[in-house]
């Protein structure tokens, strides 16, 4: 490593380790007693959703025109960035697009089967809002049809809807906001827990490889990557100065990210094996959304695919002939494992080998035991949170540099999952908003064709990339120590 | 005393011929008589020369009417009208020749009153030959003949209504605030509401909340009116919309371009972002039918692409995540981004109520407006906005005046009037003016809410006598009702009133 | 004619009248929305009681003129005539609504006031006037007879001093005597101030006009003369006296009678502008 390149960040890391202490809502590192999200909040205190109409205001936040004179002040057009460009508004209506259409068909429902209602009501989960949870008034049931709407991350409005505005409302702390229904969404922490839910999955919402076979896209979610996404409806400067460390506000973003979702996916993994352990009805093992997606869907090369001579780098192959594994999906660990096995935190290093003991007896078996798998899901997630509740909140430069490491790590792009998290790392790390040469190659390289015909869902080479990747990388890394010394 | 004389001869103390002459007394008084009939009749004859009927005039006429107070025929039709009437034959003999002037088809409160003669004709309220009164002033006896009594007075309609009234202590609340339907005809309540769910409602098919235009904290100007910076507030008022007339009675109609533009300018996309930055959405369309706001938006979509041809392909901004597709360019040519773009940006300044995939948002028309879809037997959409058909006029059949009510008019002192003292969605204050009302016009939160006074409201000032718990205003029927609908009887037809000018000008040429 | 007991009756039908039109009246009123009017059907009825009350008083003079219908007496046609005139007028005042109307009402009423007060006057002269007269005017005589009674008075006070002076005719050469006989005093006296009295004309500065001063010249008369002459002095002196009371009595009589003179005419004009009124309300 550079060890000019090491030095000048570490003043960051002082001045981020010190900004990140501060105004933390204590309840955040716990890991307990976190606040109650949205639809929790609607379900529990029985707060009413009022519909995205009561933000529509033209004086509110429907106005057409952003404000341009103020950049602390609210944008005033977040509704019609919402209604026109955000697709979160176009969620509920995919649900009657040809595609959902075909996931339904796909999956031998017809609408008068009375399972497709109760399918179509998991989709509603996560596509809209929950009937039971909209307003009460005749015009409730048309909240269902406004997708993720403005209640659904900003939380139900009955309480605060005509308060908000107010001097004595805005001067309240974020946690006192919270006990009206206002969602916090300025922490980082908990906009992730916000996008997580859905996007990878909770109690309620989860998307198994039934659906994904039926069509439904998978999820692999990243935080960040996902909201240079969604055109968003803040002010990028206003947004800054509400983080904890304004300075490196994306890198606390893909911090949060990489932890919520990390945790939420062995939630669910060990949700999956405790119901299958204990016989539910319905519980199905293994759950093969679990298990990384390309070591099933791969080509069939002849004699051997490239995947079964590399091995999947977990147990030494003693043969020739490869024993069939299902390793486990690495997309939401892959990032966070590395972090620890750069870090000299004990936790971290618990964290590790919990991880990597989980994901051992994954690829062991074909169908692994339910009842461990879930027991060592529970204790790499409570390894999780130990060591990232204890360290700064934010994540820094040097340390995000140290774990992409060496280019020529071949473990770094050994899979698509790990080639991609690295790739939206970098990004992270991006000084030209991503679009350095490199960058834009490496994308070129990972993403997946596109056709107006049909959808793909596995990029085209990636074996013949495999070797270039890690030049593009490290060509990255130069034009960053570059800028750095310039 | 004893007859002393001595005269024997009966005809020399007698005067025999006495009775045969006429006593001059008698005699005179006879000719007195004749003289005076005489005298009387040419005094008549006198008076009444050139058909001057004023004479026999039981009492002058009202001033409007003096312009042909001199030929009776203009009113008095027909003769021995009092004969006629006594027996029952012509008794509504008036009715025509009021209507000559008092409008041909001013149907009156009930023709079944006068079919069932209850009410003769004009006259049997209006009573003229009482000098210079005003017609107009029909006392409260006329009303309470049958309103006293309605069932009595027995007509068809007669069960709808309240079965007696006789002061306005007890006239009952207004239809539009009852909490029953009143089946009245479509002729009355339903001009101005419909019952729905179980209230009267205002039928004005209009989207609007007054609670967020009165906010008392004020409202954050709109980023597009010309006085906007940022976090500026105004303070909108009753009076901010709801303007007098002329003379002051009733309210002038809310229009769109007086009192909703300034902040509610109809821009229909953020999206058409120009190379420089600017908004060709920016321009609002005109407050115009959808057959119109097509034609703009076409017009605008094809100057944009025309301006901004890179449009028409996708975009090099990609998204990060490498598993994403960007959607390619559907659009083959201009005149297909024109269409696609002009569908949907139609469905969505139309659509309303919900639509399966995006609900009712309430964005361009149908934040305000409602709106109907029409698909032909081609498939061509068109788009049609329901008439808002906002009552202007609320009891139509009752006369009020605003500036008689006006915010500067104080009662001892007190504090003056203010447009939710009357103005209340329930009211069920006390007599004390200084108690706050329990809901008020700032918690109306829809369109459909009726925020017209309760009849307790009037009561306040309207009792007609000074007491603990009313004022001494005119509780008069007439103050408020009209018999003869506002839109019909009135001011006189012009016609008619000219043929009785010029008449009576060619009566009397210069000189006379 | 003199009021008194025997009109009880027909006051007493006028009273209980008068009760059950006033009550009438006010219900009427009560029940009008515009108040009392001459048109309405209640005020045409009182209208037309009051004409008819007034047609019946007017039947009087018909009456009196018919002696031989004997369809009630003359009494108790005057007594109607009184008591039902005097209730037409609230029955009239019922009819009008207590309002006054326009040109030819206003005349109406003004000319039925005078009416009604010309015989509320005829009345008390007719209750005082006669018994005045029976008091102070013993000496009465039917009234178409008072000139033939005073000729009479005359040709006998005539006889009389021509009896005592020899003849009335006054001798030329007696008058240039300074000689005053009794006779020619007499005469003289006679001729020049009781005879003129005694005649149709009285002269206006008459001295026996006044009763006392009547008294004291011929008491004065009296006391130069010789007494055979008193005789006829006081024969003289009672004419002169009757005649006096002839004159009062003429005097009265002329009111007794002058004052129809004026109220049946104006009577008549009621009636001829009642019969328009009727005729034009009616027409109109």
């Amino acid at each position: 490593m550079n060890l000019r390149f090491l030095s000048i960040f570490v003043a960051l890391v002082v001045l981020a380790g010190f900004s990140a202490s501060e105004g933390q809502d204590p309840v955040d590192r716990q890991g307990v007693a976190q606040p109650p999200l949205p639809w929790e909040v609607a379900a529990v205190q029985g707060f009413r959703n009022l519909g995205a109409r009561s933000c529509s205001s033209t004086t509110c936040h429907g106005s057409v025109r952003a404000d341009s004179t103020n950049d602390n002040r609210m944008r005033r057009d977040e509704y019609l960035v919402w209604l026109e460009e955000d697709p979160h508004q176009r969620a509920h209506a995919t649900l009657s697009g040809e595609q959902s259409e075909s996931i339904f068909r796909n999956l031998g429902l017809s609408p008068d089967d009375q399972r497709y209602r109760q399918v179509m009501q998991k989709c509603i989960a996560c596509h809209g809002m929950p009937v039971e949870l909209s307003s009460t008034d005749s015009s409730g049931q048309h909240m269902v049809y406004e997708g993720v709407s403005c209640e659904t991350c900003h939380g139900p409005a009955e309480k605060w809807l005509k308060t908000h505005y107010r001097t004595d409302f805005v001067e309240l702390t974020g946690a006192e906001k919270a006990s009206q229904g206002l969602f916090n969404t300025n922490d980082a922490h908990q906009r992730a827990r916000l996008c997580v839910a859905c996007h990878v999955g909770d109690k309620e919402r989860e998307v198994n490889h039934d659906w994904i076979a039926a069509g439904h896209p998978a999820l692999k979610f990243e935080l960040t990557a996902y909201l240079s996404m969604m055109p968003g409806h803040w002010k990028e400067t206003r947004d800054r100065e509400n983080a904890h460390n304004p300075a490196e506000h994306e890198l606390e973003l893909w911090l949060a990210g990489q932890q919520v979702a990390a945790d939420a996916s062995l939630a669910q993994l060990a949700r999956r094996a405790s119901a299958a352990a204990a016989g539910q009805d319905g519980a199905i093992w293994p759950e093969f959304a679990d298990v990384d997606c390309y070591s099933c869907h791969h080509d069939l090369g002849a004699p051997l695919s490239w995947r079964q001579k590399r091995g999947f780098g977990v147990v030494q192959q003693r043969t020739e002939v490869q024993r069939i594994t299902l390793p486990a999906s690495e997309w939401y660990l892959f990032m966070p494992s590395r972090l620890a096995a750069s870090s000299k935190d004990a936790a971290a290093v618990e964290f590790e080998r919990a991880w990597q003991e989980l994901r051992g007896k994954m690829a062991a078996e074909v169908i692994p035991d339910d009842r461990e798998i879930a027991e060592l899901a529970d204790a790499a997630r409570q390894r999780l949170d130990n060591w990232l509740s204890g360290r700064t909140s934010t994540a820094d430069r040097k340390e995000m540099v140290d774990m992409i490491g060496k280019s020529d790590d071949p473990e770094l792009v050994s899979n698509w999952d790990r080639a991609v998290q690295a790739y939206l790392a970098l990004q992270v790390l991006s000084e030209d908003r991503g679009k350095e040469k490199a960058l834009r190659q490496i994308r070129a390289m990972l993403a997946f064709p596109v056709s107006a015909g049909r959808q793909f869902d596995s990029p085209r080479k990636f074996r013949s990339v495999i070797e270039d990747i890690p030049k593009l990388i490290l060509q990255f890394q130069e034009q960053l120590e570059g800028k750095q010394e310039n | 005393m004893a007859d002393r004389r001595v005269h024997n001869s009966i005809g020399e103390r007698f005067d025999v011929e006495s009775t045969r002459h006429e006593d001059p007394h008698r005699r005179l008084r006879r000719r007195v008589c004749w003289g005076v009939t005489v005298l009387m009749l040419a005094g008549v004859a006198l008076l009444t020369w050139n058909d001057n009927n004023q004479v026999y005039q039981a009492r002058p006429v009202a001033s409007p009417h003096r312009l042909f107070e001199d030929k009776c025929e203009k009113c008095h039709h027909t003769s021995f009208h009092l004969l006629k009437r006594t027996v029952g034959s012509d008794s509504a003999a008036f009715q025509h020749s009021c209507k000559v002037c008092h409008s041909h088809d001013a149907p009156d409160h009930h023709p079944a009153a006068i079919a069932t003669g209850m009410v003769d004709d004009c006259t049997a309220c209006h009573k003229e030959h009482q000098g210079d009164a005003d017609l107009t002033r029909v006392t409260d006896q006329h009303c309470i003949r049958c309103h006293g009594d309605l069932a009595s007075a027995g007509t068809s309609g007669a069960r709808h209504f309240s079965s007696s009234v006789t002061t306005l202590a007890d006239h009952p609340e207004i239809a539009l605030l009852r909490k029953t339907e009143v089946p009245v005809s479509a002729h009355g309540l339903h001009r101005v509401a419909e019952w729905l769910d179980g209230q009267w409602q205002d039928r004005g098919k209009l989207i609007f909340n007054h609670e967020v235009h009165l906010d008392p904290e004020g409202i954050l100007v709109p980023t597009d009116h010309p006085d906007y910076d940022a976090g500026k507030k105004q303070q909108l008022k009753c009076a901010s919309c709801h303007q007098a007339d002329e003379e002051g009675a009733y309210m002038k109609p809310v229009t769109y371009q007086q009192h909703c533009q300034q902040c509610h300018q109809l821009h229909f996309s953020r999206q058409l972002v120009t190379n420089d930055g600017s908004l060709t959405g920016m321009v609002p369309l005109p407050h115009e039918s959808p057959e119109l706001i097509r034609g703009v938006l076409r017009d605008r979509l094809m100057n944009y692409i025309e301006e901004n041809p890179g449009r028409l392909v996708p975009s090099d901004d990609l998204p990060r995540d490498p598993a994403k597709q960007v959607k390619p360019a559907t659009a083959e040519d201009k005149w297909d981004w024109v269409e696609q773009r002009l569908l949907a940006m139609e469905d969505q300044l139309f659509s309303s109520g919900s639509v399966a995939g995006r609900g009712d948002l309430m964005y361009g028309c149908q934040r305000c407006h409602q709106t109907e879809k029409q698909v032909d037997t081609g498939g061509k959409v068109a788009w049609k906005i329901i008439k808002p058909e906002v009552p202007v006029r609320w009891l139509s059949h009752a006369r009020f005046r605003h500036d008689r009510h006006d915010t500067k008019i104080t009662l001892n002192g007190e504090k003056p009037f203010s447009c939710t003292e009357c103005h209340n969605v329930n009211v069920t204050r006390a007599a004390d003016r200084s108690l706050d009302p329990v809901e008020n016009i700032l918690a109306s939160v829809r369109a459909g809410d009726i925020l017209m006074p309760s009849i307790q409201v009037c009561r306040q000032c309207h009792g007609g006598r000074l007491g603990a718990d009313s004022g001494a205003a005119s509780d008069r029927c007439t103050e408020c009702h009209r018999y003869h609908p506002v839109e019909h009887g009135g001011a006189p037809q012009e016609a008619a009133l000219l043929d009785y000018i010029l008449e009576s000008i060619a009566r009397k040429k210069p000189g006379q | 004619m003199i009021i008194d007991k025997s009109h009880r009756g027909w006051a007493l039908l006028t009273l209980a009248a008068l009760f059950l039109l006033t009550i009438s009246y006010v219900g009427y009123c009560a029940l009008s929305p515009d108040g009392p009017r001459g048109g309405s059907l209640p005020g045409l009825a009182f209208g037309v009681l009051a004409a008819a009350l007034m047609v019946f008083a007017g039947l009087l003079a018909a009456r009196k003129k018919a002696p031989r219908w004997q369809v009630g007496s003359a009494a108790w046609w005057l007594k109607g005539h009184i008591w039902l005139g005097l209730l037409s007028l609230p029955v009239t005042l019922f009819h009008t609504g207590f309002r006054f109307g326009g040109m030819l009402e206003q005349g109406l009423m003004a000319i039925y006031l005078v009416v009604m007060l010309s015989g509320f006057i005829g009345l008390l002269i007719q209750q005082y006037v006669p018994r005045l007269m029976k008091v102070t005017l013993p000496e009465q005589a039917i009234f178409e007879q008072l000139p033939v009674v005073t000729r009479g008075l005359r040709e006998t006070a005539d006889d009389h001093v021509a009896g005592a002076c020899g003849s009335l005719f006054v001798d030329p050469a007696d008058e240039e005597s300074e000689e005053y006989s009794p006779q020619r005093i007499l005469r003289s006296f006679y001729l020049n101030t009781a005879r003129p009295f005694l005649a149709e004309e009285v002269p206006d500065g008459s001295p026996l006009l006044n009763s006392t001063q009547s008294e004291g010249v011929f008491a004065q008369l009296g006391e130069v003369l010789p007494e055979g002459m008193l005789e006829v002095v006081r024969e003289v002196e009672h004419a002169v006296d009757e005649r006096r009371q002839l004159m009062s009595q003429l005097k009265l009589q002329r009111w007794l009678h002058g004052w129809l003179v004026f109220h049946v005419p104006v009577s008549i004009s009621l009636l001829v502008l009642g019969i328009v009124h009727v005729a034009t309300a009616v027409y109109f």
